[in-house]
């Protein structure tokens, strides 16, 4: 087994369907945190992150970037994917429209001004969530089963789940109400023992 | 064989590594191209899941996603390699591209001139050199040309279309990718003079990207 360690902010967002991957496969990994006030000073810069960016994910000591990619190697490599062709491109499909959702989430939490801000929140509410919320929502509903992929946990699950939650947290209290399909997603993957196990210890954040 | 129907701008650019991998494996599809003034009335007209394009039906059922379209023809065209690590490396590649579009849509829908310029300028002295310093240095790690060494995979198409916009909209030239970033113009290099690519180049619709 391959020595992983995991390097991102102590947050949940991009870093967090990674370490649901490792604790789903049971699979052992070092979770560091960078304190994101230091980020800008004493990490971004010091060459050791190829793209400036974290997530970073270390394996036996080479370095790989950017989460997706991470993600789907780990889904691989644990078989959280279906094996068959169509069903993980509805499965990709699903997390690929997950990421479009954080690219407007970014914006969001990069605005400074806050009328922009509040701009931003708004269109995120209003335009953005149910675009995305309402596509991902109908390739749940018509899978077949529990997941995504069906009656198979992928790795689109974990990430259709981490940002459900999040934005609901963060933008619309009402996505539950509003998605009906997608809340009972939500629960049933973070019922799986070992995220629910996880999601008790892990440090608490606001994202 | 399904039907296949790709549906995209009459543009290069997220289908472009699609259309190539069609051709690759010389499997007819549908090339339907929207015009830039079709596209707001169209968008609304709930025919397009994410309000966006490239859109591509296989056998009248819809998928969206670039990304996700690519991966799955790559991976059924045998576009691909069966090493984890080296796939894991493809897909770096492909995120790396889509990670430097929000800085480009910055840049593109900037009314003012002055913070438009002031956005190319970024694009051109930080963001581009960050993300092919990193791509050059993944591209090296074999002996090339391509990714993956010797096999052409979707990763070396995405690659090299998402190039190409960049050298189309002008925030890179041919000459600076060659002598900055040798093992990635060979890479392009290589990827547009695959016969089925070539043939495909010279009678494609002529565009800026």
């Amino acid at each position: 087994m391959p020595q992983y360690k995991l390097t991102y902010f102590n947050l949940t967002a991009l870093g967090e369907p990674i370490r649901w991957a490792f604790k789903v496969a049971g699979v052992a990994f070092e979770d560091i945190r960078i304190p994101r006030e230091e980020w800008e000073t004493n990490y971004k810069f010091t060459g050791r992150f190829p793209t400036q960016q974290v997530p970073l994910l270390e394996i036996d000591g080479k370095v790989y970037t950017q989460s997706g990619a991470i993600l789907r190697h780990l889904a691989r490599t644990f078989g959280l994917i279906t094996g068959n062709e169509m069903v993980d491109l509805t499965v990709d499909q699903a997390d690929s429209i997950v990421i479009d959702g954080f690219r407007e989430f970014q914006k969001w939490v990069r605005e400074k001004d806050p009328t922009l801000k509040a701009d931003l929140h708004k269109r995120m509410v209003d335009t953005h969530l149910p675009l995305f919320l309402t596509q991902i929502q109908e390739i749940v509903a018509s899978s077949g089963g529990d997941f995504i992929g069906g009656s198979k946990l992928t790795y689109a699950d974990l990430s259709v789940a981490n940002w459900f939650s999040i934005w609901t947290n963060l933008f619309d209290p009402d996505l539950p109400k509003k998605f009906p399909r997608l809340n009972q997603h939500n629960q049933t993957v973070l019922a799986i023992p070992e995220i629910k196990a996880w999601i008790e210890v892990r440090p608490k954040t606001n994202v | 064989m399904p039907v296949y129907k790709l549906t995209y701008f009459n543009l290069g650019a997220l289908a472009e590594p699609i259309r190539w991998a069609f051709k690759l494996a010389e499997v007819d599809f549908e090339d339907e191209r929207i015009e830039r003034e079709d596209w707001p009335a169209l968008k609304k007209s709930g025919r397009f899941p994410s309000e966006n394009m490239p859109l591509l039906e296989i056998d009248g059922e819809v998928f969206t996603q670039s990304s996700a379209i690519l991966r799955y023809l790559g991976n059924k065209f045998g576009l691909t390699v069966d090493d984890e690590i080296q796939r894991l490396r493809l897909d770096q590649v492909i995120d790396i591209t889509t990670d430097v579009r929000p800085s480009f849509r910055a840049y593109f829908f900037e009314a003012d001139p002055e913070k438009k310029e002031k956005a190319r300028l970024t694009i051109v002295n930080e963001v581009v050199p960050l993300y092919l310093r990193q791509i050059e240095g993944i591209v090296i790690k074999t002996d090339g040309p391509y990714i993956a060494g010797s096999k052409l995979t979707y990763g070396d198409l995405s690659l090299t279309a998402a190039l190409n916009v960049w050298i189309g909209v002008g925030v890179i030239t041919e000459a600076q990718l060659q002598e900055a970033y040798p093992a990635t113009a060979k890479l392009r290099e290589a990827v547009l003079n695959v016969p089925q690519i070539k043939a495909w180049l010279e009678v494609r619709p002529k565009t800026t990207f």
